[in-house]
């Protein structure tokens, strides 16, 4: 390979795009081009690309979305479980030559990393076929088994640097794609036909001001008809159907009036081609389906995109646990195989998959998950820990008590789907007014047809179709969807995602913004915002920040985490102290116990330390943790919860425009109050169950719709039956499912230009309404009194429909 | 004006041509990843061992 392999920007890892360490960069020959990579796990994906002649990935990657998947080799092992007989008959299913299986790829962010997997892929012996999906981020892949174990498979992906996972698809994602080519094939049918049908328009316009003999006229008619009957019986289809549908269910929709001047338009001009007299509408017809089909179209995609978003993620809990033996070694199974009873072993860091009770003396559990409460929580021996939370620091024992429905994970996931349930449909207004509008035009067109028949019977029937193809409620037809496509189209380019176009018409009334607090508000991270150095002349920083690292090193206080993390960055400091032993006081800090006072340390709250320094007043009023030994103080810190960037200025914002910013969050009391406090929030309901926010919720909406933004599992229910639900692509699975709108970039700023969106969205309809309404007003009382003659009610309505969309075509911009 | 009644159905049978090419393309997956499909033009399909020797060569 001669050609030069693109820089990325100095300071980044380049395989991975993170930024590097400070100590420890590995620099790398690629392609006898120097490059820095921040860790050994980039250095082997990168040699694999190298060795395997890959090298084009670096050439046509997309370097604006780094890679955010840690490679941990401990999980390559686990693979292994995934070879078990009966999980791969849950998970993948047999076909002529071997089995296939569908499996999602965390890290995967744009084509090249596509084509990256099945160049890979395709080297392996056995495997039969591979096709990935960057879109969708899924892999299918058809294997022999007999030849290449399933492990292996997902280990070669694991070793690009991608996390690959059987994925269950959904019945729901046949179904997707059922419905996408269902809708594709009849939009290209419509595209090209209606291509067709315009071209021989204009020549039949002409005819209208020059001489067309009549015969060519009637062959261009016939043709006409011949392009335009597809796009009618065809891909016209879906609007037929719903209106059938609706009419069954006693719910007239807007497909009812649309299929009516579909088919009343086609089968007047099928009329007047077979008798050779009067007018045809083969274009006008032909667009109209054209364009409500497009709209169609798009909405189902934006819909979809959300819920694959979603679906990828669907591994709430793992598949694969370790099973204690009755000889004391572990094996890995499928979850699915534990009973009530069974001993397993979680690791460290990973999502408990069962219910049950804790068989270690102590351990610090993560329950985040589940309440939303940010603090580790400390189990004493034989407490119950519940499926979904995590030990974050040390593996735990545990039996397990119950299993996959019967957890209270399962339970909260149910709350949700009631809640979800319960939502009530605002119907849209469009609709409604177009249904009685329609309605009382079909009484108008009758009677003039009953008039008409007295005057002159044999103008009747032409007028009658003049009014009712110049009053056609196209305009009022398209003047919804092709506003709510254009929002949804600028939302998605902005990384917003709409599920439900419902949300645009419920913006302007939401009074109420309820707010998650970890996860939403905060990262849940703590980050050091400040910290002093009192005895500068004793210790350099350097020392002070890798003693405190030292101390905080065991530690599991968030905070401790925080300093131990920000100590370790300084790792070659002549460390002048030791001691016997750390304890950690709980509530308070950390101490050392040593024979000289020179090595005695404390670390933490200021009310602890002023029992060795009762004189003692912080230079800054808000630092929380400091660092003494029984002489002086040394250093103070100030810590805070790491703010979602851009969260601040959209809640002023908000707030500005009389929105009621409420918090409702599972977290402590203290740790609330602290956020709203920096974010202006006056209003905090602390210490929530998914329940009880679910009867916050229930509270607010009483005064009217409610904005809830949250990401938690603990959310997924408040998220369901909330007005608008807003979440971020990141948030537990649960509340995508629920949520009406999915922040992709995990901005802040997103929910105000969500907001803004919406409310132009909901001008542009209720412009293109008033619009439609005048029009179809003016032109009717001419119409019926017979002075329009049919061609100028269609070029009409053309300019009426044409009007409309490019009121709606201003969103786009 | 006569030679529109032999162009029109010569272009009809384009038409048709077109859609059923259309209606394949749709059965055979072609649609379901327009991300992807845009950027194969640019990545190599058989990765190179020619070019490299060439290279080499040079």
């Amino acid at each position: 390979m001669s050609k030069q392999l693109p820089e990325v920007q100095s300071g980044l890892c380049y395989h991975c795009l993170q930024p590097l360490p400070q100590v420890g960069v590995i620099f790398h020959q690629l392609a006898g081009q120097p490059v820095s990579l921040c860790c050994y796990g980039c250095q082997a994906v990168a040699s694999t690309i190298e060795a395997h002649n890959l090298l084009h990935f670096y050439q046509f990657r997309d370097t604006s979305n780094p890679l955010q998947v840690p490679l941990l080799p401990d999980e390559l092992q686990e693979l292994k479980a995934y070879d078990d007989e009966r999980l791969q008959q849950q998970l993948s299913h047999a076909v002529d030559d071997g089995r296939e299986i569908t499996l999602s790829v965390e890290g995967m962010t744009c084509s090249a990393c596509a084509w990256l997997i099945e160049r890979e892929l395709e080297h392996l012996n056995g495997l039969l076929a591979v096709r990935v999906n960057a879109t969708t981020e899924r892999v299918t892949v058809r294997w022999q088994p007999a030849q290449i174990q399933l492990s292996v498979i997902l280990q070669t992906i694991a070793g690009l640097g991608y996390r690959a996972l059987p994925f269950q698809a959904a019945q729901q994602e046949a179904d997707f794609k059922r419905r996408r080519r269902y809708f594709v094939n009849r939009l290209g049918v419509a595209g090209l036909a209606t291509m067709q049908v315009m071209m021989i328009a204009v020549g039949l316009y002409f005819g209208v001001v020059s001489d067309l003999e009549d015969s060519l006229r009637q062959f261009l008619w016939w043709i006409s008809l011949l392009f335009a009957t597809p796009v009618l019986l065809y891909s016209a289809q879906p609007f037929y159907l719903s209106a059938l549908r609706s009419i069954q269910a006693r719910q007239p929709n807007m497909d009812v009036p649309v299929s009516l001047a579909l088919l009343g338009a086609y089968g007047a001009s099928a009329y007047a081609t077979l008798t050779n007299q009067g007018e045809v509408y083969f274009e006008s017809v032909s667009m109209f389906t054209f364009f409500l089909l497009a709209g169609r179209y798009l909405e189902l995609l934006a819909k979809q995109k959300a819920m694959s978003h979603a679906a990828n993620l669907i591994k709430l809990l793992p598949a694969i646990t370790h099973r204690e033996t009755s000889d004391g070694s572990t094996e890995s199974i499928p979850v699915h195989q534990l009973t009530a009873g069974d001993i397993i072993h979680v690791p460290a860091g990973s999502t408990i998959p069962v219910d049950g009770e804790l068989l270690d003396h102590s351990a610090q559990l993560n329950e985040s998950l589940l309440t939303g409460e940010s603090r580790l929580q400390t189990k004493s021996p034989s407490a119950t820990v519940l499926a979904g939370s995590i030990p974050p620091l040390q593996s735990i024992r545990m039996r397990v008590t119950a299993i996959q429905q019967q957890t209270v994970l399962a339970s909260i996931i149910a709350l949700q789907d009631t809640a979800l349930s319960r939502k009530p449909k605002l119907a849209a207004t469009a609709e409604t007014l177009a249904n009685k509008f329609v309605i009382r035009l079909l009484i108008l067109a009758g009677a003039t047809f009953l008039v008409w028949s007295f005057i002159d019977p044999q103008q009747a029937f032409w007028v009658t179709l003049a009014v009712l193809v110049a009053t056609c409620p196209c305009a009022l037809a398209l003047a919804a969807p092709t506003a709510i496509t254009g929002a949804i189209h600028r939302l998605n380019r902005a990384g917003i995602i709409v599920r439900n176009a419902d949300v645009f018409t419920k913006v302007e009334q939401a009074k109420t913004l309820l707010i998650d607090k970890t996860g939403t508000l905060t990262t849940g991270d703590f980050k050091l915002v400040s910290w002093r150095n009192h005895q500068p002349t004793l210790f350099s920083d350097a020392q002070l920040r890798a003693l405190t690292q030292d101390l905080e090193r065991e530690a599991v206080h968030p905070y401790a985490l925080c300093l131990s993390q920000w100590g370790s960055t300084r790792s070659t400091i002549s460390k002048n102290w030791q001691w016997q032993r750390l304890e950690q006081v709980h509530g308070a800090g950390v101490c050392t116990y040593a024979d000289v006072t020179k090595n005695c340390f404390r670390i933490g709250s200021l009310a602890w330390i002023q029992e060795w320094h009762p004189d003692f007043v912080p230079e800054n009023h808000s630092s929380q943790v400091f660092l003494v030994n029984p002489h002086q103080v040394l250093a103070e810190f100030e810590l805070q919860d790491e703010l979602r960037s851009g969260i601040q200025t959209t809640l002023f914002e908000l707030e500005a425009v009389g929105l009621q910013i409420i918090m409702l969050t599972g977290d402590r009391e203290d740790y609330a109050r602290d956020v709203a406090a920096r974010l202006g929030i006056e209003t905090i309901h602390s210490q929530c169950m998914p329940a009880d926010k679910l009867r916050w919720l229930e509270h607010y909406q009483a005064q009217g719709p409610v904005i809830m933004l949250g990401d938690g599992l603990n959310d997924g229910p408040v998220l369901a039956q909330a007005d608008i639900a807003i979440t971020f692509s990141q948030a537990a699975d649960l509340a995508r499912i629920a949520a009406d709108v999915i922040l992709v970039n995990h901005r802040g700023e997103s929910v105000a230009n969500f907001r803004t969106t919406a409310l132009r969205c909901r001008n542009i309809m209720n412009q293109n309404i008033r619009w439609a309404l005048l029009y179809n007003v003016i032109i009717i009382p001419i119409a019926v009194a017979g002075f329009l003659t049919p061609y100028m009610a269609a070029i009409g309505m053309s300019a009426s429909s044409l009007l409309v969309l490019l009121n709606s075509l201003r969103l786009y911009r | 004006m006569e030679s529109l009644y032999i162009l029109i159905p010569i272009a009809l049978f384009f038409v048709f041509l077109a859609v059923g090419i259309f209606l394949w393309a749709v059965r055979s997956d072609q649609f379901e990843d327009l991300e992807r499909k845009g950027m194969d033009v640019l990545l190599d399909d058989t990765p190179t061992k020619k070019s490299q020797q060439n290279d080499d060569a040079r």
